[in-house]
């Protein structure tokens, strides 16, 4: 018995290695980045961010080179092949943090290029995605002083800010399943090459909606913080009011925000319900301001309260002319009404958005007279 | 020492009633055998009725009490009588008097340390008992060394060593069976136990394996060990120690010690693999201190047997599981050596097993010097001379390190380390799984002395003992390991 199982742990060691095989760690190129970009006939057209490990001739010790490869193929696949072309090592892709879609790209739709992406067991679902309208070329060649590695640059911005930059923050796993959900609507941020005097620079600037895997419109950066609160996926971030036209901005952080949805039909209207409670920290004032009375807070209040609800509408009123189902509506729809079928061709036609914004606003402390 | 059921001293004596030998003849035998035996001295004794012949080993024997109190007496006796019994009872003043019967028996007396005593006129020959080898003073074990906690040593004599247990443990159920091993080296061990603490069927069974030991020479005690722990495997089944204390505490848990003449090592048995983890200082220092060093030694255990394999694993197969910048530092350190990365783990593992060896084997002073050396080759030179990667190098050195905080298993360790090594290089992860599932059925699979090694875990019933991953309380802890809780209902 001893002997046959140890023949079927030697025999299983040699003959099962159907999906992987040895490989030494120094002799891969690594890919962190991959901007997927077409060709004017609408072939793909990829640029690669590569980390590739090589001994230097001056010292004993080892160094990490970034590359950049380029190719072009009749699909993905092959042009991932021919990648390899321009490589003394294998390229590996367990270590890709980024996948940028062009404006192009996207526009000719992601769903070309995403079976590969999913298929590959190279390609783990970890990866971000990402949007640029920027020159993929140009792409690429942004030096960047903090990281090195665009890919891996745009993967910390995603996991450590908490601020609007994480809003639209959509790995492939996400965008996969979100993809056939509702209206298929994804958004994924946006990042832009920015020229500055000194170098350029990458920059989040809002994000991308994609339908049905085909680019459809950019969100700004300001419109973000409206549709995170919205969303209820805000955690972090800040709100300016002008206090009753008097000149004087003052600033909010966000402690903490919570929007609840519901949604009703009547067979005629789609009612979607947002009740947003947030809790504001007191930031700054451009001019002194008595913020001991009660009457000046409760003001105070009220004109945060009214300058959020305004842009919420205004947010969902645009993006409701364009037809876009960006916050979910059909997908809370068939979850609410799973049996219910709609006789219109967008959703967003018959939906109406029911407000209510309560904020709560914080100083340092409560305490306005230690002398009792 | 407590005579046992077996014992060769009870039945010499036996079979010296029952037949008897010429004396002449007994002593032309012994001139005979013992030609070119510069150490037996034969002394001529003039008494009132004739010569009697005292001979002894002048190198196993203590000269002055021979002179003192069997010679001596002998000489200033004016008359010894008509009997053999005046001389036993009013004439010699020592401890223990034997009446040989068989040649065989008188040279085994003669050569432990006994007077024979051949009256020819009697027709009689006693064995008088004179042991004086030189012994070995008491000192601190060099294996075992503690901070808190007695530093006495076991020391290569039996009746020392078995002094200093009685001396911890007084008992009249603490048993010492007297055996002799060994066809041609009459070896003399002991079998320690407590009667009514150690199980039966433990006793008989050891006792049985020891007295059918077919074996000429016993020359230390490890030729027991082989008798009594598993075949074909690396791990010691079969426990030993260097101190009367730990000796003492495992009998007291119902063990059974065996002691062997001729050597500081005492033999315990059964021996569980959670003792592979306990230390003297866990009894003697605080509980929780205890403890952390306890649970420390038995996560060394899985880093020394399971991290190269696991590291192997991870950077020839499995780089999406290393965090990103890790893997480039990997591929960075490993840049530009020319072997493959199982090449690189099983030379630097060679390498330290080379340096542990010349460490342990060179006298003290070269050792530590040879330490140095190594260090100097494997931690810099290596490197820089771009053979082995310094992550590889870190790897195997704290797999080298972390084996020394378990000693006893020390090499079933590295042989098991390898193992699961080779398993990870063909096959990553699931290679890697295959290794540690037949290191974990190996280690279940081993018996010591009819119990499995790994008792009590993984065992059916539930028991008092509390002193496996944690020690319980001194005062608390159940005083045998075979103690089982007949209080949970299963």
């Amino acid at each position: 018995m001893r002997k046959l199982l140890l023949g079927v742990c030697i025999a299983s060691s040699l003959l099962l290695t159907s999906c992987f095989s040895y490989k030494d760690v120094n002799r891969m190129a690594f890919v962190t980045a991959i901007v997927v970009d077409v060709t004017d006939d609408g072939k793909p057209n990829l640029y690669l961010e590569v980390f590739r490990p090589y001994r230097s001739e001056s010292d004993s010790s080892g160094k990490g080179q970034r590359l950049v490869y380029h190719s072009v193929g009749e699909d993905m696949y092959e042009a991932l092949r021919l990648v390899q072309l321009n490589s003394s090592q294998k390229v590996n892709f367990t270590q890709n943090k980024a996948i940028i879609f062009t404006k192009k790209a996207a526009e000719v739709g992601i769903d070309k290029f995403l079976d590969m992406l999913n298929r590959n067991q190279q390609f783990l679902l970890r990866q971000f995605l990402y949007f640029t309208d920027s020159d993929a070329s140009k792409f690429l060649d942004v030096k960047l002083n903090e990281e090195a590695y665009i890919g891996l640059y745009l993967s910390d911005v995603s996991i450590i800010r908490e601020d609007y930059a994480k809003v639209a923050t959509t790995r492939i796993d996400k965008y996969l399943n979100e993809r056939l959900l509702g209206n298929e609507v994804v958004i994924i941020p946006n990042v832009k090459v920015t020229e500055t005097h000194f170098d350029n620079k990458l920059s989040f600037s809002g994000a991308a909606v994609i339908q049905k895997d085909k680019f459809k419109d950019l969100i700004s950066i300001g419109e973000l913080r409206e549709y995170s609160i919205m969303m209820n996926i805000a955690r972090k971030g800040m709100v300016d009011v002008e206090y009753q036209d008097t000149g004087n901005i003052m600033g909010f952080e966000i402690l903490d925000s919570k929007a609840d949805t519901d949604l009703t039909y009547d067979g005629e209207t789609i009612r979607l319900s947002k009740k947003v409670k947030m809790k504001l920290s007191f930031g700054e004032t451009q001019k002194p301001f008595d913020l001991d009375s009660e009457a000046n807070r409760t003001k105070l209040k009220e004109n945060v309260e009214k300058k959020l609800s305004e842009e919420m509408y205004i947010l969902f009123n645009n993006w409701k002319e364009k037809g876009i189902d960006i916050f979910e509506v059909k997908r809370t729809f068939e979850r609410e009404y799973p049996t219910t079928k709609l006789d219109v061709d967008n959703i967003m036609d018959i939906t109406e958005l029911e407000l209510e914004v309560s904020i709560e606003i914080e100083g340092s402390t409560d305490v306005t007279d230690f002398v009792k | 020492m407590e005579e046992g059921k077996i014992n060769t001293s009870q039945q010499a004596q036996q079979n010296s009633t029952e037949q008897n030998i010429n004396a002449d003849d007994f002593l032309n035998y012994l001139r005979q055998r013992l030609t070119n035996s510069f150490d037996v001295s034969f002394r001529e004794i003039q008494t009132d009725k004739g010569i009697i012949y005292a001979v002894f080993d002048g190198i196993a024997t203590d000269k002055n009490y021979v002179s003192e109190f069997i010679i001596a007496p002998l000489m200033k006796c004016k008359s010894i009588g008509d009997d053999v019994e005046k001389i036993k009872k009013e004439v010699i003043s020592a401890n223990t008097i034997i009446d040989v019967a068989k040649k065989e028996d008188g040279i085994l007396f003669l050569l432990s340390g006994c007077v024979l005593l051949i009256l020819p006129f009697f027709n009689r020959i006693l064995s008088i008992e004179a042991k004086g080898y030189k012994n070995r003073n008491i000192s601190i074990p060099v294996t075992e060394a503690v901070i808190k906690g007695p530093r006495q040593g076991f020391v290569e004599d039996l009746a020392t060593n078995a002094s200093q247990i009685r001396r911890i443990i007084k008992n009249a159920d603490l048993k010492f069976e007297k055996l002799v091993i060994g066809n041609k080296s009459n070896t003399t061990i002991a079998m320690v136990y407590i009667n009514g603490l150690a199980p039966q069927k433990l006793i008989d069974q050891v006792r049985e394996n020891l007295t059918n030991f077919d074996l000429d020479f016993a020359l230390s005690s490890n030729y027991i060990e082989e008798r009594l722990k598993a075949k074909y495997t690396a791990f010691d089944t079969v426990g030993y120690t260097e101190k009367p204390d730990v000796a003492a505490s495992k009998i007291a848990e119902g063990r059974i010690a065996i002691l062997s003449d001729g050597t500081p090592f005492v033999i315990t048995v059964p021996y569980f693999f959670a003792e592979t983890f306990q230390a003297p200082d866990d009894y003697y220092m605080n509980i929780f201190f205890a403890n952390m060093a306890r649970w420390l030694r038995y996560f060394a255990f899985g880093l020394a047997t399971l991290m190269p394999g696991f590291y192997v694993a991870l950077v020839t197969y499995h780089f999406s599981l290393i965090p990103s910048v890790f893997t480039f530092r990997l591929a960075v350190s490993r840049a530009g050596i020319p072997f493959p990365t199982i090449i690189e783990v099983y030379m630097l593992y060679s390498f330290f097993m080379f340096v542990r060896e010349g460490s342990i084997r060179l006298p003290q002073p070269l050792g530590s010097s040879m330490s140095i050396v190594g260090a100097l080759i494997l931690g810099d030179a290596l490197v820089a001379s771009a053979l082995a990667s310094n992550v590889t190098l870190i790897v195997i050195a704290l797999s080298s390190i972390t084996s020394f905080l378990v000693p006893r298993n020390y090499g079933a360790l590295s042989i098991w380390a390898i193992i699961i090594i080779f398993f990870s290089s063909l096959l990553g992860l699931p290679g890697f799984y295959i290794g540690f599932i037949l290191l974990c059925s190996h280690i279940t699979g081993l018996k010591t002395c009819g119990y499995p090694f790994a008792y009590p875990l993984g065992t059916l019933k539930e028991f008092k003992f509390r002193d496996i991953v944690v020690r319980g309380r001194l005062d608390k802890m159940a005083t045998s390991v075979f103690a089982e809780n007949k209080k949970v209902k299963r």
